[in-house]
Protein backbone atom coordinates (compact mmCIF):
# COMPACT_ATOMS: atom_id res chain seq x y z
CA UNK A 1 0.00 0.00 0.00
CA UNK A 2 1.25 3.44 -0.96
CA UNK A 3 -0.87 5.39 0.99
CA UNK A 4 -1.83 7.18 -2.09
CA UNK A 5 -5.05 8.31 -3.70
CA UNK A 6 -4.79 10.25 -7.03
CA UNK A 7 -8.63 12.19 -7.72
CA UNK A 8 -9.58 13.11 -11.07
CA UNK A 9 -12.52 15.55 -11.72
CA UNK A 10 -13.69 16.69 -15.42
CA UNK A 11 -15.16 20.31 -15.20
CA UNK A 12 -18.87 20.29 -14.09
CA UNK A 13 -18.79 16.51 -13.76
CA UNK A 14 -18.98 16.35 -17.60
CA UNK A 15 -18.74 13.14 -19.26
CA UNK A 16 -19.55 13.81 -22.96
CA UNK A 17 -17.82 16.19 -25.61
CA UNK A 18 -18.36 17.15 -29.18
CA UNK A 19 -15.01 17.51 -31.26
CA UNK A 20 -13.42 21.14 -30.97
CA UNK A 21 -15.07 21.39 -27.61
CA UNK A 22 -12.88 21.99 -24.14
CA UNK A 23 -11.79 19.60 -22.31
CA UNK A 24 -11.14 21.12 -18.57
CA UNK A 25 -10.55 19.74 -15.15
CA UNK A 26 -7.95 19.33 -12.33
CA UNK A 27 -6.52 16.56 -10.61
CA UNK A 28 -4.70 16.03 -7.13
CA UNK A 29 -3.14 13.33 -4.87
CA UNK A 30 -3.94 12.69 -1.34
CA UNK A 31 -1.77 10.99 0.34
CA UNK A 32 -1.87 9.69 3.91
CA UNK A 33 2.03 9.15 3.95
CA UNK A 34 4.76 10.11 3.80
CA UNK A 35 5.57 9.00 0.05
CA UNK A 36 6.67 11.08 -2.12
CA UNK A 37 5.68 10.71 -5.86
CA UNK A 38 8.75 11.73 -8.25
CA UNK A 39 6.90 12.55 -11.38
CA UNK A 40 3.19 12.82 -12.27
CA UNK A 41 1.97 12.17 -16.00
CA UNK A 42 -1.01 13.58 -17.08
CA UNK A 43 -2.78 12.91 -20.51
CA UNK A 44 -5.75 12.91 -22.87
CA UNK A 45 -5.96 9.89 -24.65
CA UNK A 46 -7.71 7.30 -26.68
CA UNK A 47 -7.57 3.45 -26.71
CA UNK A 48 -9.61 0.40 -27.66
CA UNK A 49 -10.14 -2.45 -26.69
CA UNK A 50 -11.91 -5.42 -28.20
CA UNK A 51 -10.98 -8.71 -30.13
CA UNK A 52 -7.71 -6.95 -31.90
CA UNK A 53 -4.83 -6.06 -30.79
CA UNK A 54 -4.84 -2.27 -28.28
CA UNK A 55 -4.05 0.83 -30.31
CA UNK A 56 -3.32 3.86 -28.19
CA UNK A 57 -2.83 7.53 -29.03
CA UNK A 58 -2.14 10.45 -26.87
CA UNK A 59 -3.68 13.62 -27.89
CA UNK A 60 -2.50 15.73 -24.78
CA UNK A 61 0.36 15.88 -22.41
CA UNK A 62 2.16 17.03 -19.68
CA UNK A 63 5.20 15.82 -17.51
CA UNK A 64 5.77 17.23 -14.45
CA UNK A 65 8.87 15.25 -12.60
CA UNK A 66 10.93 15.99 -9.68
CA UNK A 67 14.17 16.21 -11.90
CA UNK A 68 13.47 18.72 -13.71
CA UNK A 69 11.86 21.48 -10.94
CA UNK A 70 8.29 21.18 -12.43
CA UNK A 71 6.95 19.24 -9.13
CA UNK A 72 7.49 21.09 -5.91
CA UNK A 73 4.31 19.85 -4.35
CA UNK A 74 3.00 17.14 -5.55
CA UNK A 75 -0.30 17.50 -3.15
CA UNK A 76 -0.93 20.72 -4.78
CA UNK A 77 -4.25 20.49 -7.30
CA UNK A 78 -3.28 21.13 -10.95
CA UNK A 79 -5.63 21.94 -13.64
CA UNK A 80 -5.78 20.87 -17.42
CA UNK A 81 -7.23 21.97 -20.35
CA UNK A 82 -6.97 21.23 -24.08
CA UNK A 83 -9.17 20.90 -27.19
CA UNK A 84 -10.24 18.04 -28.24
CA UNK A 85 -9.50 16.48 -32.08
CA UNK A 86 -12.09 15.68 -34.56
CA UNK A 87 -11.54 12.14 -34.43
CA UNK A 88 -11.67 8.97 -33.46
CA UNK A 89 -15.33 9.50 -31.87
CA UNK A 90 -15.95 6.90 -29.05
CA UNK A 91 -17.42 4.18 -30.34
CA UNK A 92 -18.77 0.66 -28.71
CA UNK A 93 -18.77 -1.94 -31.66
CA UNK A 94 -18.48 -5.70 -31.51
CA UNK A 95 -14.92 -6.52 -32.43
CA UNK A 96 -13.85 -2.51 -31.45
CA UNK A 97 -14.30 -0.13 -29.03
CA UNK A 98 -12.42 3.20 -28.87
CA UNK A 99 -12.36 4.81 -24.95
CA UNK A 100 -11.12 8.41 -24.46
CA UNK A 101 -9.97 9.23 -20.60
CA UNK A 102 -7.88 11.50 -19.04
CA UNK A 103 -5.57 9.44 -17.19
CA UNK A 104 -2.90 10.47 -14.19
CA UNK A 105 -0.26 8.36 -13.71
CA UNK A 106 2.09 8.54 -10.62
CA UNK A 107 6.29 7.34 -10.37
CA UNK A 108 6.68 6.60 -6.99
CA UNK A 109 10.42 5.74 -5.82
CA UNK A 110 11.52 2.51 -6.56
CA UNK A 111 9.47 2.52 -9.80
CA UNK A 112 6.44 1.56 -8.42
CA UNK A 113 3.49 3.32 -10.74
CA UNK A 114 -0.44 4.25 -10.02
CA UNK A 115 -2.80 5.17 -12.50
CA UNK A 116 -5.94 6.78 -12.05
CA UNK A 117 -8.27 7.17 -15.10
CA UNK A 118 -11.60 9.19 -15.76
CA UNK A 119 -13.12 8.18 -18.44
CA UNK A 120 -15.74 10.55 -20.94
CA UNK A 121 -17.01 10.44 -24.35
CA UNK A 122 -16.03 12.21 -27.60
CA UNK A 123 -19.32 12.39 -29.92
CA UNK A 124 -22.30 10.47 -29.38
CA UNK A 125 -22.08 7.81 -31.82
CA UNK A 126 -25.00 5.29 -30.73
CA UNK A 127 -24.13 1.48 -29.55
CA UNK A 128 -23.73 -0.64 -32.65
CA UNK A 129 -26.72 -3.23 -32.17
CA UNK A 130 -26.09 -5.17 -35.49
CA UNK A 131 -24.62 -8.81 -35.05
CA UNK A 132 -23.84 -10.75 -38.49
CA UNK A 133 -22.07 -13.48 -38.67
CA UNK A 134 -18.44 -13.22 -38.33
CA UNK A 135 -15.65 -14.19 -41.04
CA UNK A 136 -12.14 -14.78 -39.75
CA UNK A 137 -9.07 -15.26 -41.82
CA UNK A 138 -5.62 -16.04 -41.10
CA UNK A 139 -3.42 -14.18 -43.21
CA UNK B 1 -0.34 -16.69 -6.34
CA UNK B 2 -3.58 -16.28 -7.86
CA UNK B 3 -2.54 -13.00 -8.48
CA UNK B 4 0.94 -14.46 -10.53
CA UNK B 5 -1.60 -17.01 -12.13
CA UNK B 6 -3.84 -14.32 -13.75
CA UNK B 7 -1.33 -12.13 -14.56
CA UNK B 8 0.50 -14.45 -16.35
CA UNK B 9 -2.34 -16.45 -17.77
CA UNK B 10 -5.22 -13.90 -18.01
CA UNK B 11 -6.61 -12.74 -20.91
CA UNK B 12 -4.11 -10.89 -22.91
CA UNK B 13 -6.60 -7.87 -24.88
CA UNK B 14 -9.41 -6.45 -23.68
CA UNK B 15 -8.96 -6.11 -20.30
CA UNK B 16 -5.42 -5.46 -20.15
CA UNK B 17 -4.94 -7.25 -16.68
CA UNK B 18 -1.23 -9.18 -18.01
CA UNK B 19 0.73 -6.21 -18.59
CA UNK B 20 4.12 -5.59 -17.23
CA UNK B 21 6.16 -3.05 -18.81
CA UNK B 22 9.00 -3.71 -16.46
CA UNK B 23 8.79 -7.31 -17.38
CA UNK B 24 8.38 -7.11 -20.59
CA UNK B 25 11.26 -4.57 -21.29
CA UNK B 26 13.98 -6.53 -19.15
CA UNK B 27 12.39 -10.19 -21.76
CA UNK B 28 13.12 -7.51 -24.50
CA UNK B 29 16.57 -6.13 -23.40
CA UNK B 30 17.68 -10.35 -22.55
CA UNK B 31 16.48 -10.82 -26.56
CA UNK B 32 18.31 -8.55 -28.22
CA UNK B 33 21.49 -8.34 -25.60
CA UNK B 34 21.15 -12.03 -26.87
CA UNK B 35 21.17 -10.90 -30.50
CA UNK B 36 24.12 -8.37 -29.95
CA UNK B 37 26.42 -11.30 -28.54
CA UNK B 38 25.77 -13.72 -30.97
CA UNK B 39 26.34 -10.67 -33.31
CA UNK B 40 30.10 -10.31 -31.58
CA UNK B 41 30.95 -13.54 -31.42
CA UNK B 42 29.97 -14.86 -34.90
CA UNK B 43 31.81 -11.07 -36.31
CA UNK B 44 34.48 -11.97 -33.93
CA UNK B 45 34.31 -15.53 -35.78
CA UNK B 46 34.07 -14.51 -39.07
CA UNK B 47 36.83 -12.24 -39.14
CA UNK B 48 39.65 -13.79 -37.81
CA UNK B 49 38.72 -17.49 -39.63
CA UNK B 50 37.69 -15.85 -43.00
CA UNK B 51 37.53 -12.16 -44.03
CA UNK B 52 41.27 -11.08 -42.36
CA UNK B 53 42.89 -14.47 -43.61
CA UNK B 54 41.24 -13.68 -47.19
CA UNK B 55 42.77 -9.90 -47.14
CA UNK B 56 45.72 -10.66 -46.04
CA UNK B 57 46.35 -13.64 -48.67
CA UNK B 58 45.91 -10.60 -51.05
CA UNK B 59 47.83 -7.86 -49.89
CA UNK B 60 50.33 -9.02 -47.48
CA UNK B 61 51.11 -12.29 -48.45
CA UNK B 62 55.01 -11.97 -50.22
CA UNK B 63 55.86 -13.65 -53.25
CA UNK B 64 58.16 -15.46 -53.82
CA UNK B 65 59.55 -18.64 -56.20
CA UNK B 66 58.65 -22.31 -55.95
CA UNK B 67 58.86 -25.54 -57.62
CA UNK B 68 55.65 -27.62 -58.25
CA UNK B 69 56.58 -30.94 -57.11
CA UNK B 70 53.34 -32.85 -57.52
CA UNK B 71 49.14 -32.23 -58.08
CA UNK B 72 46.38 -33.99 -56.29
CA UNK B 73 42.48 -33.76 -56.00
CA UNK B 74 42.03 -34.57 -52.39
CA UNK B 75 38.46 -36.02 -51.25
CA UNK B 76 36.67 -35.99 -48.41
CA UNK B 77 33.61 -37.89 -47.16
CA UNK B 78 31.39 -35.01 -45.95
CA UNK B 79 27.34 -35.69 -45.09
CA UNK B 80 27.35 -38.87 -47.05
CA UNK B 81 29.06 -37.34 -50.46
CA UNK B 82 32.54 -37.37 -51.50
CA UNK B 83 33.71 -33.40 -51.74
CA UNK B 84 36.82 -32.41 -53.37
CA UNK B 85 40.05 -29.84 -53.62
CA UNK B 86 42.62 -29.23 -55.73
CA UNK B 87 46.10 -28.86 -54.19
CA UNK B 88 49.97 -28.71 -55.48
CA UNK B 89 52.47 -29.86 -53.85
CA UNK B 90 55.65 -26.87 -53.59
CA UNK B 91 58.60 -26.27 -52.23
CA UNK B 92 59.96 -22.68 -51.55
CA UNK B 93 63.09 -21.11 -50.05
CA UNK B 94 62.59 -18.52 -46.94
CA UNK B 95 65.46 -17.46 -44.94
CA UNK B 96 67.54 -20.07 -45.89
CA UNK B 97 64.87 -23.15 -44.60
CA UNK B 98 63.41 -24.90 -47.29
CA UNK B 99 59.27 -25.34 -47.58
CA UNK B 100 57.73 -28.22 -48.83
CA UNK B 101 53.57 -28.12 -48.41
CA UNK B 102 51.03 -29.08 -49.62
CA UNK B 103 48.32 -26.07 -51.08
CA UNK B 104 46.12 -24.21 -53.44
CA UNK B 105 44.43 -21.10 -52.26
CA UNK B 106 43.56 -19.66 -49.30
CA UNK B 107 40.12 -21.16 -48.52
CA UNK B 108 41.35 -24.53 -49.11
CA UNK B 109 37.30 -25.48 -49.53
CA UNK B 110 36.33 -29.26 -50.53
CA UNK B 111 33.70 -28.68 -53.13
CA UNK B 112 31.57 -31.42 -54.91
CA UNK B 113 32.35 -30.64 -58.60
CA UNK B 114 35.45 -33.03 -59.16
CA UNK B 115 36.01 -31.91 -62.88
CA UNK B 116 36.59 -28.83 -62.05
CA UNK B 117 39.30 -29.56 -59.13
CA UNK B 118 41.18 -32.07 -62.15
CA UNK B 119 41.02 -28.83 -64.50
CA UNK B 120 42.69 -26.30 -61.81
CA UNK B 121 45.89 -28.53 -61.34
CA UNK B 122 45.97 -29.27 -64.72
CA UNK B 123 47.56 -25.43 -65.42
CA UNK B 124 50.66 -27.19 -62.16
CA UNK B 125 53.19 -29.06 -63.93
CA UNK B 126 55.55 -30.73 -61.57
CA UNK B 127 59.11 -29.21 -62.00
CA UNK B 128 57.90 -26.01 -63.51
CA UNK B 129 58.71 -22.82 -61.58
CA UNK B 130 56.02 -20.45 -60.77
CA UNK B 131 55.31 -17.75 -58.04
CA UNK B 132 53.86 -18.41 -54.92
CA UNK B 133 52.78 -16.28 -52.12
CA UNK B 134 53.83 -16.57 -48.26
CA UNK B 135 52.46 -15.39 -44.63
CA UNK B 136 55.59 -13.13 -43.73
CA UNK B 137 54.34 -14.00 -40.16
CA UNK B 138 54.54 -17.87 -40.83
CA UNK B 139 56.55 -18.70 -43.66
CA UNK B 140 55.12 -22.36 -43.49
CA UNK B 141 51.90 -21.18 -44.89
CA UNK B 142 51.63 -20.53 -48.73
CA UNK B 143 49.15 -20.51 -51.37
CA UNK B 144 49.76 -20.63 -55.44
CA UNK B 145 46.77 -18.54 -56.46
CA UNK B 146 45.44 -14.85 -54.90
CA UNK B 147 42.46 -13.55 -55.67
CA UNK B 148 38.90 -11.85 -53.89
CA UNK B 149 36.97 -14.29 -52.52
CA UNK B 150 33.41 -12.51 -52.51
CA UNK B 151 31.91 -14.71 -50.15
CA UNK B 152 34.52 -13.63 -47.35
CA UNK B 153 32.76 -10.40 -47.34
CA UNK B 154 29.42 -11.41 -48.12
CA UNK B 155 29.48 -13.60 -45.35
CA UNK B 156 29.78 -10.37 -42.94
CA UNK B 157 26.18 -9.94 -43.49
CA UNK B 158 24.83 -12.31 -41.21
CA UNK B 159 26.67 -10.81 -38.10
CA UNK B 160 26.36 -7.09 -39.10
CA UNK B 161 22.44 -7.87 -39.44
CA UNK B 162 22.64 -9.79 -36.20
CA UNK B 163 24.66 -6.40 -34.33
CA UNK B 164 22.02 -3.88 -36.17
CA UNK B 165 18.59 -6.01 -34.62
CA UNK B 166 20.37 -6.39 -31.17
CA UNK B 167 22.00 -2.72 -31.18
CA UNK B 168 18.86 -0.93 -32.23
CA UNK B 169 16.58 -2.90 -30.14
CA UNK B 170 18.75 -2.70 -27.33
CA UNK B 171 19.18 1.09 -27.45
CA UNK B 172 15.28 1.69 -27.88
CA UNK B 173 14.78 -0.91 -25.39
CA UNK B 174 17.32 1.13 -22.75
CA UNK B 175 15.59 4.75 -24.24
CA UNK B 176 11.86 3.40 -23.32
CA UNK B 177 13.00 1.58 -19.99
CA UNK B 178 10.76 3.12 -16.94
CA UNK B 179 8.92 5.63 -20.06
CA UNK B 180 5.00 4.85 -19.70
CA UNK B 181 2.72 3.65 -22.22
CA UNK B 182 1.47 7.37 -22.67
CA UNK B 183 5.12 9.34 -22.86
CA UNK B 184 6.31 6.06 -25.83
CA UNK B 185 2.79 6.95 -27.89
CA UNK B 186 3.53 11.06 -27.92
CA UNK B 187 7.44 10.05 -28.71
CA UNK B 188 5.60 7.63 -31.37
CA UNK B 189 3.71 11.16 -32.39
CA UNK B 190 6.43 12.80 -32.84
CA UNK B 191 8.45 10.20 -34.81
CA UNK B 192 5.64 10.21 -37.51
CA UNK B 193 5.26 14.28 -37.50
CA UNK B 194 8.98 14.29 -38.51
CA UNK B 195 8.69 11.20 -41.46
CA UNK B 196 9.63 13.48 -44.34
CA UNK B 197 7.14 11.43 -46.65
CA UNK B 198 4.21 12.49 -44.72
CA UNK B 199 2.24 14.91 -46.40
CA UNK B 200 2.57 18.50 -44.56
CA UNK B 201 -0.84 19.33 -45.00
CA UNK B 202 -2.46 16.51 -44.70
CA UNK B 203 -6.43 16.78 -43.80
CA UNK B 204 -5.68 13.59 -41.57
CA UNK B 205 -4.35 16.46 -39.06
CA UNK B 206 -7.43 18.03 -38.95
CA UNK B 207 -9.37 14.46 -38.59
CA UNK B 208 -6.72 11.58 -36.71
CA UNK B 209 -6.83 8.35 -37.21
CA UNK B 210 -9.57 8.74 -40.03
CA UNK B 211 -7.99 7.56 -43.62
CA UNK B 212 -6.95 10.65 -46.48
CA UNK B 213 -9.02 9.81 -48.86
CA UNK B 214 -6.53 11.43 -52.01
CA UNK B 215 -6.60 8.41 -53.60
CA UNK B 216 -10.63 8.36 -53.86
CA UNK B 217 -10.78 11.35 -55.67
CA UNK B 218 -7.99 11.44 -58.28
CA UNK B 219 -10.19 9.65 -60.83
CA UNK B 220 -12.95 11.98 -62.93
CA UNK B 221 -16.31 10.85 -63.16
CA UNK B 222 -18.48 10.56 -67.00
CA UNK B 223 -21.45 10.96 -65.32
CA UNK B 224 -20.92 12.21 -61.44
CA UNK B 225 -17.99 14.09 -59.74
CA UNK B 226 -15.70 10.99 -59.20
CA UNK B 227 -14.74 7.22 -60.31
CA UNK B 228 -15.02 4.69 -57.20
CA UNK B 229 -11.40 2.68 -57.78
CA UNK B 230 -12.27 -0.53 -56.25
CA UNK B 231 -11.33 -1.60 -52.82
CA UNK B 232 -8.58 -4.17 -53.63
CA UNK B 233 -7.22 -4.35 -57.31
CA UNK B 234 -7.43 -7.82 -59.17
CA UNK B 235 -4.89 -8.87 -57.97
CA UNK B 236 -6.18 -12.57 -56.97
CA UNK B 237 -6.55 -13.00 -60.93
CA UNK B 238 -3.09 -11.93 -61.53
CA UNK B 239 -1.15 -13.75 -58.75
CA UNK B 240 -3.45 -16.72 -59.06
CA UNK B 241 -2.22 -16.34 -62.83
CA UNK B 242 1.38 -15.62 -61.78
CA UNK B 243 1.51 -18.62 -59.37
CA UNK B 244 0.22 -21.05 -62.49
CA UNK B 245 2.93 -20.05 -64.96
CA UNK B 246 5.99 -20.32 -62.14
CA UNK B 247 4.07 -23.92 -60.47
CA UNK B 248 3.60 -24.81 -64.33
CA UNK B 249 7.45 -24.03 -65.12
CA UNK B 250 8.87 -25.24 -62.61
CA UNK B 251 7.41 -28.25 -63.21
CA UNK B 252 7.73 -28.85 -67.14
CA UNK B 253 11.67 -28.39 -65.96
CA UNK B 254 11.05 -31.31 -64.10
CA UNK B 255 9.59 -33.63 -66.26
CA UNK B 256 12.09 -32.61 -68.72
CA UNK B 257 14.74 -33.87 -66.23
CA UNK B 258 12.71 -37.34 -65.64
CA UNK B 259 12.01 -38.11 -68.73
CA UNK B 260 16.37 -37.64 -69.96
CA UNK B 261 16.88 -40.08 -66.64
CA UNK B 262 14.60 -42.72 -68.24
CA UNK B 263 15.76 -42.73 -71.75
CA UNK B 264 19.38 -42.98 -70.21
CA UNK B 265 18.07 -45.53 -68.13
CA UNK B 266 18.28 -44.23 -64.67
CA UNK B 267 14.94 -42.76 -64.19
CA UNK B 268 13.42 -43.47 -60.31
CA UNK B 269 9.94 -44.68 -60.56
CA UNK B 270 9.35 -43.29 -57.38
CA UNK B 271 10.19 -39.68 -58.17
CA UNK B 272 8.09 -39.75 -61.22
CA UNK B 273 5.20 -40.95 -59.28
CA UNK B 274 5.52 -37.76 -57.32
CA UNK B 275 5.95 -35.80 -60.35
CA UNK B 276 2.91 -36.92 -61.62
CA UNK B 277 0.63 -35.60 -58.67
CA UNK B 278 2.85 -32.33 -59.09
CA UNK B 279 1.51 -32.20 -63.09
CA UNK B 280 -1.66 -32.81 -61.73
CA UNK B 281 -2.01 -30.37 -59.66
CA UNK B 282 -0.76 -27.74 -62.26
CA UNK B 283 -3.33 -28.96 -64.38
CA UNK B 284 -5.88 -28.09 -61.42
CA UNK B 285 -4.11 -24.48 -61.56
CA UNK B 286 -4.96 -24.04 -65.06
CA UNK B 287 -8.23 -24.92 -65.33
CA UNK B 288 -9.52 -22.55 -62.09
CA UNK B 289 -7.36 -19.94 -63.46
CA UNK B 290 -9.07 -20.21 -66.95
CA UNK B 291 -12.79 -20.13 -64.82
CA UNK B 292 -11.31 -16.89 -63.12
CA UNK B 293 -10.72 -15.54 -66.47
CA UNK B 294 -13.90 -16.46 -68.18
CA UNK B 295 -15.73 -15.54 -65.43
CA UNK B 296 -14.41 -11.49 -65.36
CA UNK B 297 -14.51 -11.63 -68.96
CA UNK B 298 -18.10 -12.84 -68.49
CA UNK B 299 -19.06 -10.39 -65.91
CA UNK B 300 -17.66 -7.50 -67.62
CA UNK B 301 -16.58 -4.24 -67.28
CA UNK B 302 -18.13 -2.34 -64.31
CA UNK B 303 -18.17 2.03 -63.61
CA UNK B 304 -19.58 2.88 -59.88
CA UNK B 305 -19.16 6.82 -59.93
CA UNK B 306 -20.35 8.85 -56.73
CA UNK B 307 -21.00 13.06 -56.72
CA UNK B 308 -18.91 13.62 -53.04
CA UNK B 309 -16.17 12.16 -51.22
CA UNK B 310 -15.87 11.90 -48.29
CA UNK B 311 -18.87 11.35 -46.86
CA UNK B 312 -20.31 11.91 -43.67
CA UNK B 313 -23.43 10.89 -41.43
CA UNK B 314 -26.59 12.04 -42.84
CA UNK B 315 -25.63 13.00 -45.56
CA UNK B 316 -27.43 12.34 -49.90
CA UNK B 317 -25.16 10.98 -52.37
CA UNK B 318 -25.53 10.22 -55.76
CA UNK B 319 -24.73 7.16 -57.33
CA UNK B 320 -23.86 5.84 -60.85
CA UNK B 321 -23.91 2.30 -61.68
CA UNK B 322 -22.53 1.33 -65.28
CA UNK B 323 -22.30 -2.74 -66.10
CA UNK B 324 -21.34 -4.22 -69.15
CA UNK B 325 -23.90 -7.30 -69.89
CA UNK B 326 -21.18 -9.33 -71.87
CA UNK B 327 -23.53 -12.58 -70.42
CA UNK B 328 -27.30 -12.21 -68.49
CA UNK B 329 -27.35 -11.47 -65.44
CA UNK B 330 -29.90 -12.83 -63.15
CA UNK B 331 -29.43 -10.19 -59.97
CA UNK B 332 -27.04 -7.28 -58.96
CA UNK B 333 -27.06 -5.14 -56.43
CA UNK B 334 -24.96 -2.40 -54.84
CA UNK B 335 -24.71 -2.84 -50.39
CA UNK B 336 -23.67 -0.15 -48.69
CA UNK B 337 -21.56 -2.10 -45.97
CA UNK B 338 -19.23 -0.90 -43.02
CA UNK B 339 -17.32 -3.76 -41.61
CA UNK B 340 -15.08 -3.37 -38.09
CA UNK B 341 -11.56 -5.00 -38.95
CA UNK B 342 -9.50 -6.14 -36.65
CA UNK B 343 -5.77 -8.13 -36.22
CA UNK B 344 -4.45 -10.03 -33.13
CA UNK B 345 -1.10 -12.04 -32.34
CA UNK B 346 -2.49 -15.60 -31.36
CA UNK B 347 0.86 -16.91 -30.37
CA UNK B 348 3.03 -16.30 -32.91
CA UNK B 349 0.39 -15.88 -35.85
CA UNK B 350 -1.00 -12.92 -36.99
CA UNK B 351 -4.84 -12.62 -36.92
CA UNK B 352 -7.58 -10.86 -39.08
CA UNK B 353 -11.22 -11.19 -37.55
CA UNK B 354 -13.66 -9.03 -39.52
CA UNK B 355 -17.54 -7.69 -38.06
CA UNK B 356 -19.88 -6.30 -40.58
CA UNK B 357 -22.12 -3.61 -38.21
CA UNK B 358 -24.16 -2.44 -41.20
CA UNK B 359 -25.37 -3.66 -44.29
CA UNK B 360 -27.82 -1.75 -46.40
CA UNK B 361 -28.78 -2.69 -49.78
CA UNK B 362 -28.87 0.60 -51.91
CA UNK B 363 -29.98 -0.93 -55.41
CA UNK B 364 -30.79 -4.20 -56.73
CA UNK B 365 -31.77 -4.72 -60.50
CA UNK B 366 -32.77 -8.63 -61.64
CA UNK B 367 -32.70 -9.91 -65.16
CA UNK B 368 -30.60 -7.45 -66.88
CA UNK B 369 -29.64 -8.55 -70.61
CA UNK B 370 -28.74 -6.72 -73.53
CA UNK B 371 -28.95 -8.12 -77.04
CA UNK B 372 -26.58 -5.70 -78.20
CA UNK B 373 -23.93 -5.65 -75.49
CA UNK B 374 -24.89 -2.21 -74.23
CA UNK B 375 -24.16 -1.23 -70.58
CA UNK B 376 -26.57 -1.54 -67.87
CA UNK B 377 -26.57 1.78 -66.28
CA UNK B 378 -28.50 2.85 -62.92
CA UNK B 379 -28.77 6.52 -61.36
CA UNK B 380 -30.09 6.94 -57.63
CA UNK B 381 -29.22 8.73 -54.51
CA UNK B 382 -28.54 7.37 -51.17
CA UNK B 383 -28.49 8.49 -47.31
CA UNK B 384 -25.80 7.79 -45.10
CA UNK B 385 -27.40 6.93 -41.63
CA UNK B 386 -26.89 9.83 -39.79
CA UNK B 387 -25.34 7.92 -36.29
CA UNK B 388 -23.19 6.04 -38.46
CA UNK B 389 -19.45 6.03 -36.79
CA UNK B 390 -16.49 7.48 -38.99
CA UNK B 391 -13.84 5.62 -41.06
CA UNK B 392 -11.09 4.47 -38.16
CA UNK B 393 -7.39 4.04 -39.19
CA UNK B 394 -5.18 2.77 -36.42
CA UNK B 395 -2.46 0.06 -36.62
CA UNK B 396 -4.74 -3.00 -35.14
CA UNK B 397 -8.16 -2.21 -35.17
CA UNK B 398 -9.65 -0.72 -38.48
CA UNK B 399 -13.22 0.84 -39.45
CA UNK B 400 -14.11 0.37 -42.95
CA UNK B 401 -17.12 1.81 -44.92
CA UNK B 402 -17.80 -0.17 -48.61
CA UNK B 403 -19.96 -0.19 -51.33
CA UNK B 404 -20.15 -3.94 -52.35
CA UNK B 405 -21.38 -4.90 -55.94
CA UNK B 406 -22.50 -8.39 -55.59
CA UNK B 407 -24.63 -10.51 -58.23
CA UNK B 408 -24.92 -13.67 -60.38
CA UNK B 409 -24.63 -14.70 -64.27
CA UNK B 410 -27.49 -16.54 -65.38
CA UNK B 411 -25.05 -19.21 -66.00
CA UNK B 412 -24.72 -19.60 -62.19
CA UNK B 413 -21.90 -17.75 -61.80
CA UNK B 414 -21.44 -15.26 -58.76
CA UNK B 415 -19.35 -12.18 -58.78
CA UNK B 416 -18.65 -9.38 -56.09
CA UNK B 417 -16.36 -6.31 -55.72
CA UNK B 418 -15.77 -3.76 -53.22
CA UNK B 419 -15.34 -0.42 -53.68
CA UNK B 420 -13.65 1.84 -50.57
CA UNK B 421 -15.86 4.85 -48.91
CA UNK B 422 -14.13 7.47 -46.52
CA UNK B 423 -16.81 8.31 -43.64
CA UNK B 424 -15.51 11.47 -41.89
CA UNK B 425 -17.45 12.69 -38.36
CA UNK B 426 -20.61 14.49 -38.79
CA UNK B 427 -20.10 17.81 -40.44
CA UNK B 428 -20.37 20.42 -38.11
CA UNK B 429 -19.26 23.81 -37.45
CA UNK B 430 -15.45 23.95 -37.99
CA UNK B 431 -14.53 20.79 -38.64
CA UNK B 432 -16.18 20.31 -41.74
CA UNK B 433 -15.47 23.58 -43.45
CA UNK B 434 -11.97 23.17 -42.82
CA UNK B 435 -11.90 19.78 -44.88
CA UNK B 436 -14.26 20.98 -47.73
CA UNK B 437 -11.33 24.33 -47.75
CA UNK B 438 -8.69 21.49 -48.05
CA UNK B 439 -10.74 19.68 -50.91
CA UNK B 440 -11.23 22.84 -52.84
CA UNK B 441 -7.52 23.68 -52.57
CA UNK B 442 -6.84 20.11 -53.82
CA UNK B 443 -9.03 20.49 -56.51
Amino acid sequence: MTGLEIIIRLDNDRRLYYPGERLTGEFHIESLSLVEPQAIELSALWYTEGQGDEDLAVHHFERFAKDNGSLADARRPRRFSTTLPNSPLSYDGILVRIFWCARVRVFLAGGKEMVAEEPFRLGDVPRVMVATAEEETAP
Amino acid sequence: MTQVVKRFFGKKRGSRNMRSDKLGGASLGVFFVVFLVLGCVSLAVILSQLTVPNWRANYSFEPTECTVLDTRVAESAGRGRVVYRPEVRIAYMIDGVDHRIWTYDNVAMFIHDEAWCRQAIAAFKPGERRTCWYDPQNPERAIVVRGENWFAWLALVVPLSFLAIGGTGLVLTLLSWGKSTERRAVWARKAAELDPLESIVDVNELFPHVPGHAHLTNSAGTTLRYRLPPASPSWSLWGMLAATVAWNVLVAALVVLDVRRHLAGSGDWALTTILASFVLAGVVLIVGTLRKFAIAAEVGTRILEIDQQPLYPGGRYKLFLSQQCRAPIERCRILLVCDEEVRYLQGTNLRTARQRVVEQVLYCAEKIESETGEAHTALFSFELPSTAMHSFSGSCNHIVWKLIVEGRLRSGREFERAYQLNVYPRAGGRAATTVRAAQSEHA
